[in-house]
Formats: structure tokens, C-alpha cells, sequence
């Protein structure tokens, strides 16, 4: 088996590992976890967002093992918290998706909606701050504008680039409420692995609406993939969301299949880099043989690329113009099927569309700017996504 | 006080709830509001879903309680009727019952094993959700956790 060295600022902190543990293991080693994380911080006096957000699963899994302490009530209430305002987003977010429906456009829920319906099977353990659904790329136009319509609104127009090479759209409401309507499962996803996106969905229920949900070996790539990616809250989550799905007695995760669909939509790094990384320290059930097949996976030099420009902070662009490019090499690859003979003028749309440039000339000056960036202290703003 | 109807249901979709370590929390989406309730309330809310009648309510409170006031039979109405006027529970229209209650329903309605004091149910509610919902849940809450406020100091 070829190990190596997981290099992810993204991935938990050693007081992050620790509460992990104390949420997703079972007995001594889940308490003994529990203690260690109470000894080496003082969690109602400073907790970083990310681990905030597995203190409900922390409960529920501390109360499954009969943990009598005094702090028991306030986790618990941060629990109940958790446990209302996902309640009160299924109620609200089932509207909208009755609304697309009856308008003959399907759905499926992505992230923490399905996770949490389907996975988790618990509706306070899994917090969430919105909804993702995802919609026929056929149909995106015409959800949006419903959508509109029902008084979702984008801060930019929805355009065609959009459609062609983004994944995603944020709407939010006048109560500022967030709905992201995707229209591909993950960034840059071919449209060959869409069909099969689809084509895996099994049926889910919220609050008494019927949509769909990714099947068990779709949605754990989808939350590796995520998870293996820098933000602003650090993404540990992904990893109880990933132990949750592998150890879930109802669902069967096709390994063969992941392997796979890593390996057809180039996503080998990060599946295997996340994958190491709960076998190492969480210990999930997943085959050795299984294992055996992840490590020897080929990484591309691209992918690699891809994968550094991905786990650092996008908004200091110590990443330069090179790997940027590499970056959007990779995800056009991807998204084109790894069929090489692609269009040099779509590749430059792509980019434009990428790097937010009006034209080929705004392209040019913006690929200046950040190569200045890597001269100079980097004072010229250039975002990409 | 009597409750006029033979069999009431959970008020779902509208009505949410769940028992988090012995208590039962509500969640009514349409009104916004808060519920919670423990002890005998708690298995009442237990019996209601699972189906049984209020009269079956009724001798089951009586048999795992220790009730000699005589006072528990307009406790137990009185509690049922309020979470009636709260659009928690509405009534079955038997005639159209879907599910009639199985064989083994008693079976399935954990039975206590021994008799605890029967204290009247309480409906604790929280009006202000949207509030609720803001609290910081770890420093603007007392030790029982969150919806209880802490005190000011």
C-alpha cells in the first residue's frame, strides 16, 4: 500500500480529532476522547465555528453512553437548538421544493438535508445553515426564474457561462434566508456522471414532501470532495458526515463504484487523501482490499495542482497564476470528460468566466495582475473562483 | 374537565416533536411556538402517537402512576385540552381511521417499573421562537441549556 503524507491545512486540528472522537466512537474510546477534549479546552469560553458544530452529535452520542456530567444540560441544549431550526428550515425549504415540483422540475437534496434525513437519521445532530438542491441542468433557468418569481433573489444575474461552466447559484430571500440551487452535483462535474448522479437518487421525505436524495456511494464522495477543500469555518464536519455514511447499517456504499467515479472524473487525490485519513484515525469499516485499491490510485500532476490550489485560503493568492491556471486546466479536463481535444476558445471561456474577465484582453490584464502578485506583496485583488 | 373526542392525532406535518433524553420537545412551524414537556406529560404526548384513545390514556396513566388524589383524571383532560387549544393534537375521525392500533400496542407503550407520583402535566411554552432561535446556546443560557435564559446578574 503506497502511504504517504497527507498535506491538508484543511483537515482537523489535534483538539479537533479529539472531539471527533468523543462524537462518532463508541465506549472508552469515545470517553476517554471526551476528557482529553475537556482537559485541553475550555469550550464555553472559546470554540472555533467548526467544532461548534458537532457539539449536538457530541450529545447525542455522550447521552447514547450514559454520560452523567453537569454539562450535559447545556450540550443538550444546544441540541434542542440545533433540533429546532433544522425543523424549522425543512418546513420552510419544503415550499420551495412543492413549489419546483409542481412545476415538473425534479429534485434532489444535497449536504446536510439528506445527510440528516437519510444518513444521520436525526434531525438535531447534523446542524445546517441552508439548503442545497440540486435540479436538471435542463431545468436550471427556468427553477431559478420560478424561483425569482417566489422571491429568491441572486445578486448576480444567472447567465449562460453560468450554466455552461458553474455548478451553483446562492438565493436568498427578504428574510435572508439562503437557498443554493445547483445544477451540476460539484464543481465542474461531467455531464456523463450527472446522468448517473441522477440515475442513483433514492427517494427521501421532508417535512411530507417527497424529493430525492444522492444513493450512499454518490453522496460520500460528494461529502469527501467537499470536505477535502479549504473554508472559512474549518469543514471538519465532512468527516462525521463521511464516518456516519460508511457506518450506516441501513446503506451499502459500492466501493468498486467510488473508486470508479474518482477515478473517471479525475478526483483520485482528494478521494484518496480523505479516505487515508479516516481509515487512519477513525477506523471506519471499510475493506482493506478497498484500501489497497484507493492507495494505488494514479494521481495526474494536474490533479495535484488542483488539490494544492484547493486546500489553501482563496483569498490570499499565495497559490500564483500557475497553479490558478493548473487549477482551471484540471476542472475544464473534468468537466470535458478528460477528453484532451477541447476547443482552445471554450478553455479561454472557461476561464473568463472563471476569473470574472469581461473579455480575452480583461483575462490578459487580470493573468498580469497575479503574476505581479507573486513579485510584489500581492496588493492587486484579483478573485477567481 | 372532559375531552369530547374518542382518539386524537399528532397535528403533522405542522406539529414536529421528538424526546430528547425524557422529554419531549414540540415545535408547532405554523404558529412558531415552543413546547416542552416531561414526567406524565411526556408518556400522555407517548400515547397520543401511538395511537391510543383518551380512555385508554386515562387507565394507563392510572396504572403506571401512583395517583390517590382523584384528582388525576381532570388533570390528565385538562392537559390533553390544552394541547388541543395549542393545534398540537387534533381529533381522529374514527370512521376514517387508517391504522387501528395493533394487537400488541400496550406492549409497545413502555410500561414504568414502579409507580412514580403522579404530578399534573404541565405545557411549558415559548412564545417568542424567532428570539429563542438567536440565543447564543452556549453563553446566554443557564445550566439546563437551551431555550432557558440565564438569569440577569
Amino acid at each position: 500500500m503506497k502511504k504517504s503524507k497527507i498535506e491538508n491545512a484543511c483537515l482537523a486540528t489535534p483538539r479537533q480529532e479529539l472531539l471527533l472522537k468523543a462524537a462518532l466512537l463508541s465506549g472508552k474510546e469515545a470517553l476517554d476522547a471526551w476528557k482529553k477534549w475537556q482537559e485541553k479546552i475550555n469550550w464555553e469560553e472559546h470554540l472555533d465555528q467548526g467544532s461548534f458544530r458537532l457539539l449536538p452529535l457530541l450529545y447525542t452520542n455522550l447521552h447514547k453512553h450514559g454520560l452523567d456530567d453537569p454539562v450535559m444540560g447545556k450540550l443538550k441544549g444546544i441540541y434542542r437548538n440545533a433540533w429546532s431550526k433544522n425543523q424549522t428550515l425543512f418546513h420552510e425549504m419544503a415550499k420551495v421544493i412543492e413549489c419546483l415540483q409542481n412545476a415538473g422540475i425534479k429534485t434532489i437534496l444535497l449536504k446536510g438535508a439528506s445527510l440528516s434525513l437519510l444518513y444521520y437519521k436525526n434531525n438535531g445532530a447534523r446542524p445546517m445553515a441552508d439548503i442545497d438542491v440540486l435540479v436538471p441542468m435542463k431545468q436550471a433557468r427556468a427553477a431559478c426564474e420560478l424561483l425569482q418569481k417566489a422571491g429568491w433573489a441572486s445578486p448576480v444575474p444567472l447567465s449562460e457561462l453560468d450554466l455552461t461552466f458553474g455548478h451553483a447559484i446562492q438565493l436568498n430571500n427578504r428574510f435572508d434566508k439562503e437557498f443554493d440551487l445547483h445544477w451540476r452535483p460539484f464543481n465542474a462535474c461531467p455531464d456523463e456522471y450527472e446522468k448517473d448522479f441522477w440515475d442513483g437518487a433514492i427517494p427521501v421525505k421532508m417535512s411530507n414532501v417527497n424529493s430525492l436524495a444522492p444513493g450512499p456511494t454518490d453522496m460520500l464522495l460528494h461529502v469527501i470532495i467537499h470536505g477535502m477543500a479549504w473554508n472559512p469555518i474549518p469543514p471538519i464536519r465532512w468527516i462525521a458526515d463521511a464516518i456516519t455514511l460508511i457506518n450506516s447499517r441501513d446503506f451499502t456504499i459500492d466501493w468498486q463504484r467510488l473508486i470508479s467515479i474518482a477515478q473517471k472524473n479525475h478526483l483520485n487525490l482528494r478521494f484518496k487523501n480523505g479516505l487515508q485519513y479516516l481509515y487512519d484515525n477513525f477506523h471506519p469499516s471499510i475493506p482493506p482490499s478497498v484500501m489497497e485499491s484507493v492507495l494505488n490510485l494514479p494521481v495526474s500532476y494536474l490533479e495535484k495542482i488542483e488539490y494544492r490550489f484547493m486546500i489553501r485560503n482563496r483569498d490570499d493568492e499565495s497559490a500564483g497564476p500557475y497553479t490558478a491556471f493548473c487549477c482551471h486546466l484540471c476542472r475544464f479536463h473534468r468537466l470535458n470528460s478528460g477528453n484532451i481535444n477541447f476547443p482552445i476558445g471554450k478553455f479561454s471561456g472557461s476561464l473568463q468566466w472563471r476569473m470574472n474577465a469581461s473579455d480575452n484582453y480583461d483575462l490578459f490584464r487580470k493573468g498580469l495582475k497575479l503574476t505581479a502578485n507573486m513579485f510584489f506583496s500581492r496588493p492587486f485583488q484579483v478573485r477567481h473562483r | 374537565m372532559t375531552v369530547n373526542v374518542d382518539r386524537l392525532k399528532i397535528n403533522e406535518p405542522n406539529v414536529v416533536h421528538e424526546n430528547i433524553d425524557g422529554e419531549t420537545v414540540i415545535l408547532n412551524l405554523d404558529s412558531g411556538n415552543y413546547y416542552s414537556i416531561i414526567n406524565v406529560g411526556a408518556d400522555i404526548w407517548n400515547y397520543i402517537e401511538k395511537g391510543a384513545s383518551v380512555r385508554e390514556i386515562m387507565l394507563l396513566i392510572l396504572e403506571n402512576y401512583d395517583c390517590s388524589s382523584g384528582d388525576e383524571e381532570s388533570a390528565v383532560n385538562s392537559f390533553i385540552k390544552q394541547l388541543q387549544q395549542e393545534g398540537l393534537v387534533i381529533p381522529v375521525d374514527n370512521k376514517l381511521a387508517d391504522s387501528p392500533l395493533p394487537q400488541n400496542w400496550k406492549e409497545q407503550i413502555t410500561a414504568k417499573e414502579s409507580n412514580a407520583v403522579f404530578n399534573a402535566p404541565v405545557l411549558n411554552k415559548y412564545t417568542d421562537m424567532q428570539d429563542l432561535l438567536l440565543l447564543d446556546p452556549i453563553h446566554e443560557v443557564d445550566d439546563s441549556g437551551w431555550p432557558f435564559i440565564k438569569p440577569p446578574q
